[in-house]
């Protein structure tokens, strides 16, 4: 069905899936707007989400039902310092103030791995992943292009990898919230990485995915 | 998982453009004002994420930042 677009306001907007390919893959479509007037933009007419292609689409879109907030169970995971990357000063902080948002509303699980102790590891994310129904991570990602199966998070004692992530059952797998605090910092041959864990992360079970284009 | 090597040169010419990655402060406040959003409702679905979202974008935009800014902030999936 074909309908004229109307700038309105809040949920007045239309949600719109953007299926780009080629050129157009990762182009922030969503932030397009006028050159004369910054306020006139695509954000005024829609609600933007983007899917890689239309199965990974369908298949998300098949139930669950709305869950109660009550029920849900949330993973935030934090670790700031993984073998051989930049401290993150920013990712404790982030999950404390997330934990500070969720913890009175849902049953929230919180992992922090603080500089100096033992860190999240990847046997423990493993482990902790099919029971949550929202999962937080802030972290560094890698990208592997050469391999993207080993692309993935990178952990205190290594990286878990979108192939490890395939083999687990995630039933419950509503939410991902991907932050990429400084993970393409000055690396532009890493520009995209945030984008290509956030359609990893739909093809391993999660439906839903927040994540950063650069 | 496929890697397109258009659509990557293509992301790699954008950061050039915008220079820059993600600002330090802005992942916080934006994961806390979408988490704040979705807690508003008393359910979760696939609407209420996308339009939290929305919301926790817009107030980042609305204090007059640049656009590479709050632009990376991108919702995916259903």
């Amino acid at each position: 069905m074909l309908f004229p677009l109307q700038m309105n306001t809040g949920r007045g907007r239309p949600r719109v899936h953007w299926c780009p390919t080629g050129s157009f893959s990762f182009l922030p479509l969503h932030a397009a707007r006028s050159a004369e007037n910054a306020e006139q933009g695509c954000f005024r007419y829609m609600v933007s989400s983007y899917t890689p292609t239309l199965a990974a689409l369908l298949k998300a879109r098949q139930s669950p039902s709305p869950l109660p907030v009550a029920e849900l169970k949330a993973l935030l995971v934090s670790e700031p310092a993984s073998p051989n990357r930049e401290y993150l000063d920013c990712v404790i902080d982030e999950v404390n103030a997330v934990s500070g948002v969720l913890s009175s509303k849902i049953s929230a699980l919180v992992t922090q791995g603080i500089k100096g102790h033992d860190g999240v590891s990847v046997d423990f994310l493993t482990g902790a992943l099919p029971d949550a129904v929202i999962v937080h991570l802030a972290c560094h990602g890698q990208q592997d292009l050469e391999q993207p199966l080993n692309s993935g998070f990178c952990l205190r004692d290594g990286i878990l990898t979108i192939s490890e992530l395939m083999r687990l059952e995630l039933p419950n797998a509503m939410l991902a919230f991907l932050s990429a605090c400084e993970t393409a910092k000055g690396d532009p041959k890493h520009a995209d990485q945030a984008v290509h864990l956030a359609a990893a992360m739909l093809f391993v079970g999660f439906r839903s995915i927040v994540g950063t284009m650069w | 998982v496929s890697v397109n090597p258009r659509a990557h040169v293509k992301a790699s010419f954008l950061l050039s453009v915008v220079g820059r990655a993600v600002n330090d402060a802005d992942a916080p406040e934006v994961a806390k004002a979408f988490y704040q959003e979705l807690m508003k409702e008393p359910v979760v679905d696939f609407d209420n994420i996308a339009y939290a979202l929305d919301t926790a974008v817009a107030r980042l935009r609305a204090t007059g930042l640049d656009s590479h800014r709050w632009a990376p902030f991108a919702h995916f999936g259903a």
